[in-house]
């Protein structure tokens, strides 16, 4: 079976169930177009090409995940939850990533029903664009902490309890940069309940004598209770009101505080 | 967060400082695609962000997006994205497509309320055949002021 085969389309459609039409581009690569779309109405990218004798592997370009970024970074797919999901959707379904660019195998004798693998594994992979930051809670802290590791290594550290004063861990700081001279002490606050819990350890930190400079990074502010917000306004030193495409001033501020 | 259609309007053309096409073409290698953001204030204190992608492998798959950046929200609001020649595109509330043909996404009300993104609808376009074009474009018509005057030398 060739890429330029004139019956190729109508042997895809048949298996496929929808119609299909196969554009030859040259003697080794076919694009193919389907009736599978991403929820946005742009339907996958789709070309076949053939390797060398009967091997052949459909490929997306790297079409897919540059659609999926234009709603998450895709660089977070690295490692969490998305990348989790990722790495077993395209496990089950037998499609590789090679730099961004993903490809399915096959054989003449399987292009219909390994189309129609490739269209399911494409799909799985923009679904991970319902793990957004507005979809899904969790990422919030997994971004958190991430960014903050990234940035300053070793010097972050991450649930930080003062043991001496508190060996229960009733008052942790989500993230205390560095220990002298001047921490920095970090919250993540994804909710209510935790800028009220932030309140509290500040203000027992300050009751043990212990000062540094405190900042607080909502996952949205604009979604918080106000007196909450208002009461750890007064104890803390800087606020950020979202994470998500504020990235690059949080850590330069921190950076520069730890620098003082 | 619904924005109507005089909204998005609006914020499309509201005036921002003017950018060079230099600063806006892809530069960060992500995966399979390049692609460069930049942050600006609107003459009218809004804030937006230009993202522009385009694919290592293919020239013409490309993307270059407006998006409005509500303040206190990590919302990202898609006001316009164009698009390479690169893939179809299915009009889901008119049943029209777009068959591998440049085309330009716009926000509208009509799809919001319908329940998808924003900015789902897409038209044809001739008014740019490549990536730099389709900057250039943006550029035109997101009320972007045009680049100062070069003195010239007497």
């Amino acid at each position: 079976m060739s890429v330029l085969e004139p019956d190729l389309a109508g042997l895809l459609a048949r298996t496929v169930g929808g119609s299909v039409e196969v554009e030859p581009l040259s003697e080794r690569e076919s694009r193919v177009s389907t009736v599978f779309q991403f929820a946005d109405g742009d339907h996958l990218v789709t070309r076949l090409r053939r390797v060398d004798g009967d091997r052949y592997e459909w490929t997306d370009l790297g079409h897919t995940f540059m659609h999926l970024s234009y709603g998450l970074d895709v660089d977070s797919l690295e490692q969490g939850k998305r990348g989790e999901l990722l790495e077993d959707a395209l496990r089950r379904l037998d499609v590789e990533e090679r730099e961004g660019e993903l490809v399915l195998q096959t054989s003449s004798a399987d292009l219909g029903s390994s189309l129609l693998r490739f269209a399911q594994a494409l799909l799985h992979v923009a679904d991970l664009d319902y793990l957004t930051q507005e979809r899904v809670r969790s990422t919030f802290l997994e971004d958190f902490r991430r960014m903050l590791g990234s940035e300053f290594g070793s010097r972050a550290h991450f649930d930080y309890v003062d043991a001496d004063h508190d060996p229960r861990a009733l008052y942790p700081v989500s993230c205390l940069l560095n220990e002298d001279p001047r921490p920095v002490a970090v919250f993540a606050l994804p909710s209510d309940d935790a800028i009220n819990v932030a309140t509290i350890t500040l203000q027992q930190f300050r009751n043990w004598g212990r000062r540094f400079f405190a900042a607080g990074i909502h996952e949205e502010q604009a979604s918080r209770n106000r007196k909450a917000v208002a009461r750890f306004s007064d104890v803390v030193d800087k606020q950020f009101s979202f994470l998500h495409g504020n990235e690059n001033e949080i850590v330069g501020y921190l950076a520069e505080r730890l620098e003082e | 967060m619904v924005l109507d259609d005089t909204t998005i309007e609006r914020l499309t053309r509201e005036s921002k400082p003017s950018l060079e096409l230099a600063q806006l073409m892809p530069a960060k290698r992500k995966r399979a695609h390049r692609e460069t953001q930049l942050e600006v204030e609107g003459r009218e204190g809004s804030r937006f962000r230009v993202i522009v992608r385009q694919l290592v492998l293919d020239p013409l798959d490309f993307s270059v997006i407006l998006a409005y950046l509500p303040s206190g929200s990590t919302r990202v609001f898609r006001l316009r994205r164009h698009n390479g020649s690169s893939h179809v595109h299915s009009n889901k509330l008119e049943g029209t497509t777009i068959r591998f043909d440049f085309h330009m996404h716009t926000a509208t009300e009509r799809y919001q309320v319908a329940g998808f993104k924003e900015e789902d609808y897409a038209e044809p376009t001739d008014a740019y055949g490549d990536l730099p074009g389709a900057v250039a474009y943006m550029l035109e018509v997101a009320g972007f002021e045009p680049p100062a005057q070069r003195s010239m030398a007497v």
